[in-house]
């Protein structure tokens, strides 16, 4: 079982990792963990453990703030992404995040969908509109929205306006979607039809999720991170973590005994 | 029992006093509006809009030279204000966003926004009329400007900071560099409100006229030259009311109708921009 994750091909590396913001406060501790290509990586953990500091590292998101400093390293195809010279614009074209509010921008759906297209450059009209129906058929919208592609992204509902802002994500194609709790503001319903489709986007990307639901870790991801207090306290295939953990303090986050 | 007849009792005469004052204030509102609405209305005509003033104590003439100065005025004052005051608030609220000097800048606007605007038109009469040695245009398109700037700048930095921190970040996340953010995502989110920000400075220096007088001065004339002293609605209506002729009166208050109605269509337009944008 545990030989044939090993050999799965690792799309991004975290070694030794430690975080700090605000100059000293120490947010994530010698994090180290595989992140594999084209499976769903889950990191669940109380809040203010360090899950969502982790995840902001892989794009630099924490690059926005000042004072926050980065140890250790993120390998990206053998290139540490943390490192000074990273190009963050081309990183960000090729890792793209979801947040827990969906962030449609004030535009047309279809303007949405082509901002991040025209920031890599494609002007032609042809090509953006078929790369948009695309990216909103690849989002599971195109069918709610191809009326109405002109109207104002913020008339679609909650569920509608994150997987909006998943194609606006998609269409960029990058190679790894960073999920920040991507269904904590949404019904059950919506929230099923963003679980579905993060299970069929891991056939094209990789994904590392967030999420405060153990429930949901348990469903979609194939390999679970368990954070305390910005350690790494276990790291495993999911089946594991849920079925069998091996440490206590992930026994009782999962039976529900903290947290 | 009577504690409760005490309360009703205080109850009322709070109530009856606040009434007064509410109705006290709509009178005079209601007074002036309608005496420039009666008067101005039964002054204008159409040769008002159309001729230059005539020599003094003669009849007839108009204000043409006042209207198309006080247009010039303003367009000028909105074209070195507006780009000032939105370029500033979008540092405030963008670049500078929770800096100490952010705040500082800030509560200084606030000021700006109360002081007197005749001590401005005395400041730009020190810096661009004395050593100049004679009123301009210029001087009083400066001088509306520097009054608008303050309004503009506070207005696009509330706007501005009202767009989600969020929706930026998600920018960011997609590979746009932050001019692009601000340019293409946050302007957007805030242009009704900016747009409504601009339209209230406008008519809030439209109705000037203390500064106007130690700046562009007037002129008699109908002249579109900048550099020398243009004629305004505003200094005018001040001599003509003050001036011993019952025809300049009568000018003075159709001059006072139409730049009243003009205040007031900027300003009617500027709410209902806002009530629009946040209906949706």
């Amino acid at each position: 079982m545990e030989v044939q994750e090993v050999t799965l091909p690792v799309d991004l590396e975290v070694k030794n990792l430690n975080f700090y913001y605000n100059g000293n406060a120490h947010a994530l501790r010698d994090i180290s963990l595989p992140v594999y290509k084209n499976r769903v990586t889950a990191l669940i953990g109380p809040s203010g453990c360090g899950k969502t500091t982790l995840l902001r590292c892989f794009n630099r998101m924490h690059d926005l703030y000042p004072r926050h400093r980065y140890e250790g390293e993120i390998l990206f195809e053998g290139r540490n992404i943390l490192s000074d010279k990273e190009d963050l614009i081309n990183l960000r074209g090729r890792i793209g995040m979801v947040f827990q509010k969906p962030t449609p921008f004030p535009m047309s759906i279809a303007e949405n969908i082509a901002y991040g297209l025209r920031l890599k450059g494609i002007k032609s009209r042809t090509e953006l509109s078929g790369r948009i129906e695309q990216a909103l058929k690849h989002a599971a919208l195109w069918n709610e929205v191809r009326d109405k592609l002109n109207n104002s992204a913020y008339d679609l509902s909650g569920g509608q306006q994150q997987r909006l802002v998943i194609a606006r994500a998609l269409a960029v194609e990058p190679e790894v979607l960073l999920f920040d709790e991507p269904t904590s503001a949404l019904d059950p319903i919506s929230t099923g039809k963003i679980e579905e489709l993060v299970a069929e986007l891991k056939q094209d990307v990789t994904i590392i999720i967030v999420t405060h639901n153990m429930q949901q870790a348990a469903r979609v991801s194939d390999m679970t991170g368990f954070m305390y207090l910005g350690d790494l306290v276990e790291f495993d295939t999911t089946e594991k973590i849920f079925t069998a953990p091996e440490k206590k303090q992930t026994d009782d986050y999962i039976t529900g005994r903290f947290g | 029992m009577k504690r409760e007849h005490y309360r009703k009792i205080i109850n009322y005469s709070a109530l009856s006093l606040s009434g007064l004052a509410a109705l006290a204030g709509l009178f005079w509102l209601v007074f002036i509006l309608g005496d420039v609405l009666v008067h101005g209305i039964g002054a204008l005509r159409f040769e008002l809009f159309l001729q230059d003033p005539v020599p003094a104590g003669m009849t007839g003439g108009g204000l043409r030279n006042a209207f198309i100065g006080q247009l010039m005025i303003t367009f000028f004052a909105t074209l070195i204000g507006v780009p000032v005051g939105v370029l500033g608030g979008t540092f405030l609220a963008e670049y500078a966003r929770g800096t100490t000097f952010a705040r500082v800048i800030s509560v200084l606007s606030d000021i700006m926004v109360s002081v007197p605007s005749i001590v401005i038109g005395a400041f730009v009469y020190a810096v661009l009329v004395k050593p100049l040695h004679h009123f301009s245009g210029w001087a009083g398109a400066v001088a509306l400007a520097v009054i608008m700037i303050p309004v503009v700048l506070r207005t696009t930095e509330d706007m501005l900071t009202l767009v989600p921190w969020t929706v930026r970040e998600a920018a960011f996340a997609l590979g746009a560099p932050y001019y692009k953010v601000i340019l293409q995502v946050v302007y957007r989110g805030a242009a009704t409100g900016i747009l409504t920000g601009v339209l209230l400075s406008m008519a809030r220096v439209a109705g000037e006229t203390a500064p106007l007088l130690f700046t562009s001065f007037n002129n008699t004339f109908y002249s579109t030259d900048m550099n020398g002293p243009v004629a305004s609605l505003t200094v005018t209506i001040f001599q003509y009311a003050m001036g011993p002729y019952d025809d300049w009166h009568q000018q003075a208050w159709a001059a006072s109708f139409v730049i009243t109605l003009f205040i007031l269509m900027l300003t009617v337009s500027g709410r209902m921009l806002l009530k629009w944008r946040y209906k949706k």
